[in-house]
């Protein structure tokens, strides 16, 4: 083939028709559920799956003795840790007995060991729940019933001590809210039995009238 | 952007991107796995492609960087192909992939005008590279029939570009 122009176009016909394939190709790739990680037809990339395994497997040999190593190490760590931790208990229960020698005085004694400090804490500075603990009292009011038979006066409180009105809740107790109940005078008294049809001889009790 | 779409656009930019990397790569053979992996690559990370703006470039910088990346690692490292990543301008690929297209849509053109025996001998033997034992078995001719089949399709296109 002389012509320079119809190599030129058979060059071009064979560059589309090399391109329609690899599109192919990759829309057929790419269309799949699972793309593959790798493309299949590269034949340079399998150093680099070697070199990730081997960098894995290398990363793996590496670690273990590390791990191990730690593994060992446990057993000190937690001995550390108890030692710790009865460091913070002996402070405390120091703490603790210096708190109780402040409110309840007692000759100082001198322990040797943290063993002992910790016995002492025990048994002194913790307190007796069971005997110590006390049911909490509750101040009680007593209330006097209020019931006069006919024709008689209620009777003055024997002294001036201030007595609950009954319609006073207990929660609303205060000082405020006490007052002396008043003799009920004799001619309202009649008033009420004759109002309400009561018998003079029928005991009459202020109570049925929510006073 | 869908997938449809974003699965044509990749295979709109793939003659740009083979082009590219054959100028970088010299070897069409490695181009094709490099247009490859970017694209495969481009694909998984189609979630990420959303706030793309110029998917066009950003392909072409990706393919341009592993190109980079193929270079350094093979043994015949050459800086001027490397240099060569900053000479490689997107429009003039763009220009030369339309060029192709044409010339390819023009030789269609041509051929379509020849007999159906010349234009399978025409494109076995300069399109595809078959052999003319290859082509003697696939056309059940002699081989002087061959040669003259050939020959009479080769003038009647140089006639046409004339």
């Amino acid at each position: 083939m002389e012509n320079k122009e119809l190599q030129e176009l058979f060059a071009a016909k064979r560059t589309t028709e090399a391109n329609r394939r690899r599109q192919a190709e990759l829309r057929q790739q790419l269309e799949a559920a699972a793309v593959p990680a790798a493309p299949a037809k590269s034949r340079r990339l399998w150093p680099v799956w070697a070199g990730s395994i081997a960098a894995s497997i290398a990363l793996v040999l590496l670690t273990m003795p590390g791990l191990f190593r730690r593994a060992g190490e446990q057993p000190v760590l937690v001995a550390e840790a108890g030692e710790a931790i009865e460091a913070i208990d002996t402070i405390e229960a120091i703490e603790t007995i210096e708190t109780i020698e402040t409110i309840n005085p007692k000759p100082a004694k001198t322990f040797h060991s943290t063993a002992a400090v910790l016995a002492a804490a025990e048994e002194e500075a913790l307190p007796d729940l069971e005997t110590e603990t006390e049911e909490p009292t509750t101040p009680t009011i007593e209330v006097p019933a209020i019931e006069l038979a006919d024709n008689a006066t209620p009777e003055p409180p024997a002294s001036n001590a201030p007595r609950i009105h009954r319609r006073t809740s207990t929660s609303m107790v205060n000082s405020s809210n006490i007052e002396t109940v008043q003799p009920m005078p004799s001619d309202f008294q009649n008033f009420l039995a004759s109002a309400f049809g009561t018998e003079t001889d029928t005991p009459f009790n202020l109570t049925t009238f929510n006073l | 952007m869908a997938q449809e779409a974003l699965l044509d656009t990749l295979m709109a930019l793939q003659p740009a991107l083979q082009l590219t990397a054959e100028k970088l790569l010299r070897s069409e053979a490695d181009a094709e796995d490099t247009v490859q992996e970017t694209v495969i690559d481009l694909w998984q990370r189609r979630n990420e492609l959303q706030h793309v703006r110029d998917l066009r470039a950003y392909a072409m910088q990706s393919l341009k960087n592993r190109c980079i990346s193929f270079l350094r690692k093979s043994r015949d490292i050459a800086t001027d192909r490397i240099e060569l990543l900053d000479t490689v301008d997107d429009d003039a690929i763009r220009e030369e992939v339309a060029l192709t297209e044409e010339r390819a849509a023009r030789l269609d053109t041509m051929m379509a005008q020849l007999p159906e025996r010349q234009r399978e001998a025409v494109t076995m033997r300069y399109i595809e590279g078959v052999s003319h034992e290859e082509m003697q078995r696939r056309l059940g001719m002699s081989s002087t029939n061959v040669y003259a089949t050939l020959s009479r399709a080769m003038s009647a296109l140089k006639s046409m570009i004339k």
